[in-house]
């Protein structure tokens, strides 16, 4: 029978990464780095992998210094109680500007190409709600969801690419390595900036069970591969759309499904089948999102459920999705915050507080590395 | 007592589904939706007269197609749909839109004609595999053609292409990812030419665009040669003397390559490749000469000049009287000779008017057929 104690495994730890970095690029990524960097943009995030995996080593490092205590307690305890509180408090921010943002543009493109009619502070709510409910069931069953939905959402994934492999032009590709090398390494640092799930190892952490021992080099294994995966998918879309076409659109990925000529289809709106496991993605983000918020919350105030938390929340969280005015200040926001925040909770802090763990003379198991 | 909550709670929740797994918001009942099939666009004075083809029942082969046609004139693409939408009962879909014909004063306007292909690509609907096509007078008069059994005129071109699509020699199917790709390349286009001759369809020879205007017209022949130069798939029969009489061609199979390089002087050569492959449809009756495999081949070879010729006019009326980059030459200058596409500022215009055709067409005669 499955346990309930709130753990879970190194593999369900994997899948729920792969799906949050995946649900938190896939939209935007491929435009955005054919944006920055042309026909290049899929190498551009190549290089940005290697940063975001060593990101994920920093953090496992840390991690593995305290294996059983969360973020609030060993930020107060290596950099004092108010810096460590602050700390805390400004990664709740940047995780719940972060979900709002994600929460809006899902409504946005679900507004403007499913339901057409639907009000988008309706749709924004049964996403909120559903993922919340997700969240207040605790760590455990998330992983089992993301054990389950990674399923649902690779194999319609894996067969819209499959078709779209036949009307692509790989032409479309070159010239290789030949845009600007300031636009690419521009490219490469955004694409590593869109990693930014991978502070929520930071909270996830102390919830791996036994396995422990194998997390560091499995976590950063997966980073690389949901760098690859997300790599491959821009450059298909390139090779699918050309780069002229590409700027023109707002979610190229999302639009590759209606472009394909099924043989033998009778199903005309074709793009639902794709928007699905997208739609399973944000799903897992944002009770990812929720989880970690009200985890960090609680865990700063000492008191009260798990549960008035994500409420807090989900209030906080739904009243944030609707201050950007229209989808490219919403757009702006989320490239400002990325650029302004994105490296702090990745790069920064890990960095600082191995170094406070240096200075106060606690030391790294390293076979937990 | 909290077996009964539990299951109090279960069916309450069995209740809401109902209620919250619906969509109710964007719920539409088929009756109250009007499906647009395909739209005329023309210019009118200074406006838009927009066309729209919304059968009210398409299995009714009695109606009169005219009859289904709703009309609105406004400065914009949209706000006409917008006016027809409003004062049509049941709401216009545009999901299963198969066709837009564009008119004759629209494509001759280059601010018309983007403001057209933008509110087609911005209409979240419209899906980017409609059919465009332009019309060589008013796309209006499209619509007053008799089609077989007065079947839509949207579902007859949809039909035609379905049905035609490997057999097509003096036209092709143009959608309107292919128009938006290519205008943002190279700001040039191809269109197929819908005609209304004598109220009859007839769908043949192509409209050649450059900056976003009509620029000239490819006659069937010439529309053939193109299509066997670009990456099209070109069908259909070719004919020519043999013997004292004509032999006819069926084309089964046809591919298309082209590579640009430059030779030792700098100048670019667009390298062309044409394979065909086809069977002996039509000689005349007589002892079987097909059997005799040098008739293959010398039969091969004049069906391959034949086509070479066609080809190089087409291209030369492109590029000398038309100069319009149709056949992706600016793009394969940027793939493969980046640097040179930068020093020319991306103007490949200069570049495209002197390169050189260098055409290689096989062609295989598959077989003869067989006297019964």
């Amino acid at each position: 029978m499955f346990s309930t104690n709130n753990k879970i495994s190194v593999r369900q730890l994997q899948t729920l990464l792969i799906l949050d970095i995946f649900g938190m690029g896939i939209t935007s990524l491929p435009g955005k780095m054919t944006e920055t960097a042309g026909q290049d943009g899929w190498l551009a995030l190549i290089i940005g992998t290697l940063p975001a995996c060593f990101s994920a080593f920093l953090i496992t490092r840390l991690c593995s210094v305290f294996p059983e205590e969360g973020f609030v307690r060993y930020s107060r305890k290596l950099l004092s109680y108010p810096i460590g509180t602050l700390l805390s408090l400004g990664l709740v921010l940047k995780i719940i500007a972060a979900l709002s943002m994600q929460l809006r543009i899902f409504s946005e493109i679900i507004k403007q190409l499913m339901l057409f009619e639907t009000p988008i502070w309706l749709i924004s709510l049964c996403m909120l709600l559903l993922g919340s409910y997700a969240a207040s069931k605790g760590y455990e069953a998330r992983g089992r969801i993301a054990e389950i939905l990674i399923f649902v959402v690779f194999i319609p994934l894996i067969f819209v690419f499959l078709i779209a492999l036949t009307d692509v032009d790989f032409s479309n590709l070159k010239p290789v390595f030949a845009s600007d090398k300031i636009k690419l390494l521009k490219a490469a640092f955004i694409s590593c900036l869109s990693f930014s799930p991978i502070e929520f190892i930071l909270l996830a952490y102390p919830y791996l069970n036994k396995d422990k021992q194998k997390a560091g080099k499995r976590i950063i294994l997966c980073v690389f591969l949901s760098g690859m995966i997300l790599s491959v998918i821009t450059a298909l879309t390139i090779a699918r759309f050309g780069i002229f076409d590409m700027l023109h659109q707002m979610w190229p990925v999302l639009e590759i499904m209606d472009t394909i000529d099924l043989p033998g289809s009778f199903i005309e709106r074709q793009d639902a089948l794709i928007m699905s496991f997208w739609i399973i993605s944000i799903f897992i983000i944002i009770n990812a999102g929720m989880f970690f918020s009200s985890l960090v919350l609680k865990d700063i105030v000492q008191k009260g459920t798990h549960t008035f938390f994500i409420v807090l929340s989900l209030i906080l969280v739904y009243i944030i999705s609707f201050i950007p005015p229209n989808i490219s200040s919403l757009y702006y926001f989320l490239d400002k915050m990325n650029v302004w925040t994105g490296w702090i909770y990745t790069f920064l802090i890990p960095i600082v507080l191995l170094i406070a763990t240096k200075i106060k003379g606690i030391g790294v198991n390293e076979d937990e590395i | 007592m909290k077996m009964r909550y539990k299951f109090f709670k279960l069916f309450a929740l069995y209740l809401l589904i109902p209620v919250i797994l619906t969509a109710c918001y964007d719920k539409i009942e088929l009756e109250d939706r009007a499906l647009v099939i395909s739209m005329g666009i023309d210019r009118q004075d200074d406006e838009f007269l927009l066309s729209m083809e919304i059968p009210k029942e398409l299995e009714s082969k009695d109606e009169d197609n005219a009859e289904n046609l709703k009309l609105a004139a406004s400065s914009s693409v949209s706000s006409a749909m917008r006016e027809i939408d409003s004062y049509s009962g049941p709401k216009l879909y545009y999901g299963h839109t198969k066709v837009c014909i564009i008119g004759n004063d629209v494509i001759k306007d280059p601010k018309l004609f983007k403001e057209t292909i933008d509110a087609l690509e911005r209409n979240r609907e419209i899906s980017r595999k409609l059919i465009i096509m332009c019309s060589d007078s008013y796309a209006n008069e499209i619509y007053s053609a008799k089609t077989d059994n007065n079947i839509p005129t949207g579902i007859f071109i949809n039909d035609f292409y379905k049905n035609n699509i490997k057999s097509l020699s003096i036209t092709f199917r143009q959608d309107l990812e292919g128009v938006i790709k290519q205008l943002l390349e190279s700001s040039n286009t191809v269109l197929p030419i819908i005609k209304n001759e004598d109220e009859k369809l007839k769908i043949s020879s192509i409209a050649v665009l450059k900056n976003y205007e009509l620029e000239g017209f490819l006659n069937e022949e010439q529309s053939r040669g193109f299509l066997y130069l670009g990456n099209y798939p070109a069908g259909g029969e070719i004919t020519i003397p043999f013997e004292d009489t004509n032999t006819a061609l069926k084309i089964t199979k046809k591919t298309s390559h082209i590579k640009l390089d430059k030779n030792d002087l700098g100048n670019y050569i667009l390298n062309c490749t044409v394979d065909i492959e086809g069977n002996i449809e039509e000689y005349t009756l007589s002892e079987n000469v097909f059997l005799n495999s040098d008739k293959y081949k010398i039969l091969q070879d004049e069906y391959a000049e034949n086509i070479k010729k066609e080809a190089q006019s087409a291209f030369e009326l492109i590029q000398k009287k038309y100069k319009a980059d149709v056949l992706g030459f600016g793009e394969m200058l940027r793939k493969n000779y980046y640097k040179d596409y930068l020093y020319m500022q991306e103007d490949t215009q200069k570049a495209f008017e002197q390169a050189k055709l260098d055409l290689d067409v096989k062609v295989k005669i598959k077989s003869a057929g067989s006297s019964r």
